[in-house]
């Protein structure tokens, strides 16, 4: 894993103005001649420095979410897969309503990708809001 | 089966296919510039972003190919659903924000974000350039399988229209009228699913008297009478008052099979003969269609609905209901598919034979399987080793699995969805409704899929019809509809696969590798001639492939993009010390490993070859379990045995 203070490669140093990797377009910095949102007010160094640090943590952060809940998922499919490959007749078996392990499990997995994306949307840090 | 053009039909066909048309022209004047061109400015909302995912990636071999596999060998076809959803968990965890922050309009880019290597442009270009392509063949298919009951016209015929109006879709507009063409099927798609499926539980299930016939012979007549050619017993002369014909031509390879006189007096009747756990002996009715130089008959009489003509007879029924009922009433999604498990089911098979001549005649049989096997892996021939003791079947299972689990997130059509919307958190958002449009739809296509096995309208030719024909089941105009959105569904996939290909030509290898020093405008046309060339190409293969079964296909394609992709996508935001070198390496051995993998397995030596399947080089079918880890390997040698470039981090 990367160290905590790495940025990500090609990511701009938030704050600093430099170009977006591949994309060539500057950060927005306010101009004089445009109208002055709340977004755009000048800030100082230190609070920009300070948006750079929580926007880098956010996106440790959902980072790291994002690599539990797909850590969760991998096991839960994995778990499927193993069990129609080297146990396959435990599919067979009636688990729920009648209906076999195989169906079940089955919409289990499709549920859960649902489930843990919700999860994620939720627990997710967005780095637009540390900006408002 | 013999298809007659449905007036209805044509006309809702022609409303889709104008105004997918016309929302590219209308839209052709926002994406002038190549950042309008290949990325929709970036302005696209999240939401609509979500459900384009959803019409990008629902392709023919989700509606036709899953569909048609579940209707024909039942649970089987499912496992694609499961892995198709699964490969979106990697997305959106794992690939999804960083993708959109690394990366301006192609994949390439968000590979080379920290490198600027032409090295790396040049292997993703064409790494994103084959597996569009491969994944184009497919969608291609099912376009040809598509128009031919909706306007009769033949397969090539379907190809060719496809690929117009994708060309004339991808020219005038590029991400902006392919996102909303998306946008626009993947909402249709969803909806119309989903209301096909409330009409078939309406309905529920039935017992319908069989077309077929199925004669019993007595235990006492089984004894000395038998036409089985089984050793030691007399064969029959006659049944039913009708003559038996002698087993030549070919037949006598296929001694379970018998053939009589036909009760229409044309041609002949086809019974496959079993035997029943008490001993005595089934005679199922089986159907036959030969084809050779002296075109195509059915049962010994020419293809056609005249006098003295035959066709196919569409097929797949319930032939007991749990407790001997005759009907179910309507049912609820946990009591159809109970059902269906405590019922058994009419399903069909076929094999072949070869007639003196050379024709080749294919014989088409009754195979009644209990619901509950319709319900669990493994009866369809290519998951069959899972139920044995060979591992080779197994690893197939397995691979095909991981394929598709890491494939997703290494399609460069559906990577490059993610710079449409205007940041990170936009690209999580839409990758989450994305989510759960697909997710919804797949667990729809369990109930298509059996929906269609049960309806009786199953062309045993044609797997990938199964949808469409089961929504001719319930309402003509559901059929026009549920046709016309499927065209629809290739329009739109087929479009977002031919944009990737044309960023590739056009932005990572023109400008980025052979550096071409064109403006916005010229790298535009340049994507747009690009366009117009894969068009032609992936017309030329959906003629060529029109056999093979469009869900398999797509196997194949997610192998081959999850070998060459993935790893090198991964291991570039994840360790630190990869390379350029490390990367180059591994997208060009995953790509290539996997596509030698296919080129020498034996479901290419039988389909596409002609070759006998068992003189295969290798050892199962699909390449993933082996190519996927081999492109990891080689990025973390390649990458320790070359020095850390200057950009590259510490660790």
């Amino acid at each position: 894993m990367p160290d905590s203070n790495d940025t990500q490669p090609g990511e701009p140093c938030a704050g600093t103005g430099e170009p977006r990797a591949g994309t060539g377009e500057p950060k927005h910095v306010p101009s004089g001649g445009e109208r002055e949102t709340q977004e755009d007010r000048e800030v100082s160094p230190a609070l920009e420095h300070e948006f750079a640090r929580e926007h880098e943590s956010a996106r440790r952060f959902n980072r790291r979410v994002g690599l539990v809940l797909c850590a969760v998922y991998s096991l839960v499919y994995g778990g499927f897969v193993g069990i129609a490959a080297f146990a396959t007749n435990w599919m067979d078996t009636i688990v729920l309503g009648g209906l076999n392990l195989a169906v079940v499990y089955g919409m289990v997995l499709i549920g859960l990708a649902f489930l843990l994306a919700m999860i994620y949307g939720l627990l997710c840090r967005d780095e637009a809001e540390i900006l408002s | 089966m013999i298809y007659e053009a449905s007036i209805l039909a044509v006309v809702v066909f022609g409303l889709f296919v104008a105004a997918t048309l016309g929302i590219s022209f209308y839209l052709g004047r926002k994406a002038q510039s190549s950042e309008g061109y290949f990325a929709a400015h970036g302005q696209i909302p999240w939401f609509v972003n979500g459900v384009a995912f959803a019409g990008d990636y629902l392709s023919a071999a989700s509606f036709l190919g899953i569909c048609g596999m579940i209707a024909a060998y039942g649970y089987d076809g499912f496992l694609y659903s499961i892995g198709f959803l699964a490969g979106w968990v990697v997305a959106l965890f794992v690939i999804a924000e960083p993708m959109k922050r690394l990366g301006k309009f192609t994949f390439a880019d968000a590979l080379d974000a920290k490198f600027q290597s032409r090295g790396i442009k040049a292997a993703a270009g064409i790494s994103t350039l084959v597996v569009s392509v491969f994944y184009l063949i497919p969608q291609m298919v099912g376009a040809g399988a598509l128009v031919r009951p909706l306007l009769v016209w033949p397969h090539w015929a379907g190809v060719v229209a496809v690929g117009i109006v994708v060309i004339l879709i991808v020219v005038t507009a590029g991400m902006v009228s392919t996102t909303w063409v998306q946008f626009l099927k993947g909402s249709l798609l969803v909806f119309f699913s989903a209301i096909l499926v409330v009409a078939i539980m309406r309905r529920g299930l039935t017992v319908k008297p069989s077309m077929m016939e199925t004669i019993r012979l007595p235990v006492a007549q089984a004894g000395d009478a038998d036409a089985g050619g089984d050793e030691g017993q007399t064969p029959i002369t006659q049944l039913n008052g009708r003559a038996v014909l002698p087993a030549d031509d070919g037949w006598q390879t296929v001694p379970q099979y018998l053939r009589v006189t036909s009760r229409q007096g044309h041609g002949f009747d086809v019974f496959r003969i079993e035997t029943d756990p008490d001993g005595g002996r089934v005679l199922r009715q089986a159907q036959s269609s030969r084809e050779g130089v002296a075109g195509i008959t059915i049962d010994g009489s020419p293809l056609g609905r005249d006098e003295k003509q035959k066709e196919l007879q569409p097929v797949g029924s319930i032939s007991r209901l749990a407790g001997n009922a005759r009907s179910t009433g309507p049912l609820g999604p946990v009591s159809f598919l109970r059902a269906i498990s405590e019922s058994d089911v009419v399903l069909w098979r076929k094999e072949t034979i070869t007639n003196d001549n050379g024709d080749k005649t294919t014989i088409f049989y009754q195979k009644v399987t209990p619901g509950s096997q319709v319900l669990r892996p493994g009866e369809h021939p290519k998951f069959a080793g899972i139920r044995t003791n060979d591992w080779v079947g197994k690893f197939n299972f397995l691979s095909l699995m991981l394929a598709l689990f890491a494939g997703t997130a290494s399609l460069p059509h559906i990577l490059i969805r993610y710079y449409t919307v205007k940041d990170a958190a936009a690209a999580r958002k839409s990758t989450i409704v994305g989510i759960a449009t697909i997710g919804g739809f797949y667990v729809l296509t369990l109930y298509l899929g059996l929906g269609a096995m049960v309806s009786g309208s199953f062309d045993p030719t044609d797997t990938n019809m199964a949808a469409p024909l089961l929504a001719r089941t319930v309402s003509p105009l559901l059929f026009a509809i549920i046709s016309a959105i499927a065209f629809t569904t290739v329009l739109g996939t087929v479009s977002g696969l031919i944009l990737a290909s044309a960023g590739a030509v056009a932005h990572d290898l023109a400008v980025g590798v052979f550096r071409w020093n064109i403006g916005e405008s010229a790298q535009v046309r340049l994507a747009k001639l690009t366009a117009v060339i894969v068009g032609v190409i992936a017309m030329l293969l959906g003629i060529l492939f029109k056999e093979l079964n469009v869900g398999y296909l797509v196997g194949w394609a997610f192998s081959v993009a999850a070998s060459a992709n993935l790893p090198a996508l991964v291991m570039l935001l994840f360790w630190p010390r990869t390379t350029k070198s490390g990367i180059v390496a591994s997208v060009l051995v995953g790509m290539v490993s996997s596509l030698a993998w296919i080129l020498v397995s034996s479901d290419t030596y039988e389909k596409v070859y002609g070759w006998d399947p068992q003189t295969a080089l290798a050892p199962f079918s699909q390449p993933g379990i082996v190519t996927i880890p081999l492109a990891l390997v080689t990025l973390v040698l390649v990458s320790l045995m070359t020095p850390p470039s200057p950009t590259s981090r510490s660790t």
